[in-house]
């Protein structure tokens, strides 16, 4: 392997067409790979959601029949968390740890191109589930049994997607840590990695710890399915809110999976078009690995209306309103960054700024959502729809578009055209409150979610919140014209791209040559 | 400079973490049984105390308390409503504290062939678990059911009179499934 690499030193790839994408090792290659394959997967999951949102413009039943309304909902959310947002954060990382670390590439190449090539046969099996008799998986995207186990032929599709799907992220967290550990170059201390770096070790340990629990608990629902189990059958025994448990021991730092490296990204730009460090780096990392602990002992706060003890729903409801502290110190940080800063407002700031205000609100109501008693009545209304989409779309989204728009330069050797970005992101930020912010309103009416009828008081905010689906959902198309022509031109890019930013990846040309950092870069 | 690769370390690292990796799905099948202990050790699942509700014969506090009387409801759930009819003899019931009270259901199999049934019991307010004991429940084992079989099931019970005051009224649901033979009672 290191022979090979010597003798192709500079060179580009080793084939071309297809079969340099099967075969490469390069991190930059699978890097792109991974963007690419989720922006593909960011679209169809979209246009899941519009037909949701379609359904709902008015009440009554007129596009979909509901069977597959719960299609929709199951795979938007599953297409979205396992095919968009993962990969698009494992995308980054392969691009930017190698060259924010100043390692040659990921620790584990080969490896590394097993991880990405595992997710397109997957989704194959999962979307495929579509065109199967009994359909798609409706029971949701928490495959709560029983419910979860009446789907028809396509179940054990669902769960061997799933497992590859978690191979995939294993593969891909394992690979990460190695790099982050053993790759740094000589000099960077772990106090001295990049903040993006460190957010993405931290949620590699998440997913080691949090994916192979949800492999568990998907075999468990299919040997009680096909092998006459009862692990979660009442009839046999079993419990169904035992596969609850299990599942939100995974499902809460999974939802620290997605917004980690974003908080990470955040934590890149803001210094950087701010023309400061960032304020507070130590306590930075001390606060995202207090979230990732506190992360796995919050599960049960999903489930405060299943029947919990009084004592469980006070650990849970208190330790779920502790995590605003590290995540208050997060915000707190990047505003003191930004605080007297020499602040410019390029596209990626602009969607920082937007993450850290519309983030803080979707962290807002989900303190409210952590209160038992108010729980009980926000749970399963388009409220806690409202939150997790805060924090989601305008979050995590934000965050990784604007880590795209960021680095994109490096990618490319082009700028984007800044013009169509700020349209990008001013049609983004509005319609995504459009979209989103009516929801609140109707959760606390309590709307139930997951119904694709409601009552006509309800009509009003959920037109609003169909227009402002369909105008975030066009404004992304804006997006992908601007990576497709910054891709083949554009002004060319200098070697730091921004005003003097920190970091070594702003020391390599740009384009990032196909080799970099063969000879560790001193820090 | 050559970059620092530290190949051993690679291969170290890599099985520890593959290592984590195996034992957290070990973990998630671990977590049923560590449940069930960890409820038992701090007696925090009442739902548990439901379903091994006090065999026939414990003691109960004998205690009669006249001056009271607790309403207890009746609810039945089935899962497969087209293979069972299944019904409370009474939707509800006055029931004297310390005094053993009788009630029944009615279980049908709807179906042409023989049919063995389980109940599962459920008790609310979580409350009030404690504070109930059956001496006679269908829901203590397997019921077994001829083709179009209809059977009368009776169940005898008491609620102890150190239930809490305000607990006025109990409500006692059971959900029948049907079961492959030899998967028990609870």
């Amino acid at each position: 392997m290191s022979d090979t690499t010597h003798e192709e030193h500079h060179d580009g790839p080793h084939a071309s067409g297809m079969w340099r994408w099967l075969t490469t090792t390069n991190h930059k290659d699978i890097g792109t790979l991974y963007l690419v394959f989720s922006l593909i997967m960011f679209l169809v999951g979209g246009t899941m959601a519009l037909i949701i949102r379609t359904e709902l413009f008015q009440p009554g039943l007129q596009l979909v029949d509901p069977h597959f309304f719960n299609q929709m909902t199951t795979m938007h959310a599953l297409v979205m968390i396992f095919g968009a947002l993962m990969p698009a954060f494992v995308g980054l990382a392969n691009w930017q740890i190698p060259l924010m670390v100043g390692a040659p590439d990921m620790a584990l190449p080969r490896m590394n191109n097993w991880s990405f090539w595992i997710l397109p046969p997957a989704f194959l099996l999962l979307l495929g589930t579509l065109f199967m008799p009994g359909g798609a998986p409706a029971g949701g995207w928490t495959l709560y049994p029983p419910l979860i186990l009446q789907t028809g032929d396509a179940f054990p599709f669902v769960v061997f997607s799933l497992h590859m799907l978690g191979a995939s992220s294993i593969l891909g967290a394992i690979n990460i840590i190695v790099t982050i550990t053993n790759m740094r170059a000589p000099g960077m201390g772990f106090m001295k990695m990049p903040l993006f770096v460190w957010t993405w070790l931290i949620t590699a340990y998440l997913l080691i710890g949090a994916m192979p629990v949800l492999a568990g608990a998907i075999t468990m629902l299919l040997t009680d399915r096909y092998f006459d189990t009862s692990f979660f059958l009442a009839a046999g025994g079993g419990d169904p809110v035992m596969f609850q448990h299990i599942f939100w021991f995974f499902g809460h730092p999974e939802v620290y999976i997605l917004i980690l490296p974003a908080f990470g990204i955040i934590s890149q730009v803001i210094p950087t078009f701010s023309r400061k460090p960032l304020f507070g780096y130590v306590s930075m990392v001390i606060a995202t690995s207090a979230i990732a602990f506190l992360s796995y002992v919050v599960w049960a706060h999903h489930m405060f209306t299943v029947g919990m003890p009084a004592a469980g729903m006070l650990f849970f409801m208190i330790t779920t309103m502790f995590i605003a502290v590290p995540t208050g110190v997060k915000i707190f940080n990047w505003l003191a960054t930004m605080w007297r800063g020499s602040i410019s407002f390029e596209t990626p700031m602009l969607f920082a700024v937007a993450f850290v205000i519309l983030f803080t609100i979707g962290g807002f109501s989900g303190l409210m959502l952590a209160l038992v008693p108010a729980d009980i009545e926000y749970h399963d209304t388009y409220f806690v729809v409202a939150h997790f989409h805060y924090v989601l779309v305008p979050g995590a989204i934000f965050g990784v578009i604007a880590g795209v728009y960021y680095w994109l330069p490096k990618w490319t050797g082009h700028m984007y055209n800044e013009t169509l970005g700020k349209w990008h992101f001013w049609l983004s930020t509005i319609f995504v409150n459009i979209l989103f912010f009516p929801q609140h309103f109707l959760g606390l009416a309590s709307m139930p979610r997951r119904i694709p009828d409601y009552s006509v008081q309800f009509t009003e905010f959920n037109m609003i919140s169909t227009v402002g689906a369909f105008g975030f959902g066009l404004s992304q198309l804006l997006f992908v014209w601007m990576l497709v022509k910054c891709v083949k031109g554009g002004e060319k890019a200098s070697t730091e791209v921004w005003d003097d930013p920190q970091g070594l990846e702003w020391t390599v040309p740009s384009p990032a040559p196909y080799h970099t950092f063969e000879t560790a870069p001193k820090v | 400079m050559k970059p620092v690769r530290r190949k051993g370390g690679n291969r170290r690292l890599v099985l520890t973490l593959g290592g984590a990796v195996a034992g957290m799905f070990a973990f998630a099948f671990l977590l049923t049984p560590m449940y069930e202990v960890f409820c038992e050790l701090t007696g925090l699942d009442s739902e548990r105390l439901t379903r091994a509700t006090r065999p026939a014969g414990s003691a109960v506090a004998a205690e009669i308390d006249e001056n009271r009387t607790i309403t207890v409801e009746f609810l039945t759930n089935t899962m497969n409503p087209a293979a069972w009819e299944f019904q409370p003899g009474d939707l509800s019931i006055e029931v004297t504290p310390g005094r053993t009270a009788e009630t029944v259901f009615f279980a049908e199999n709807l179906l042409p062939h023989d049919v063995i049934s389980v109940t599962r019991p459920s008790v609310r307010p979580l409350e009030a678990v404690s504070h109930v004991s059956k001496q006679v429940c269908f829901c203590f084992e397997e019921q077994a059911f001829a083709a179009g079989e209809r059977r009368e099931l009776p169940m005898r019970f008491t609620i102890d009179s150190e239930l809490p005051a305000h607990v006025e009224t109990v409500t006692l649901a059971y959900t029948l499934f049907t079961a492959e033979p030899g998967i028990g009672g609870s």
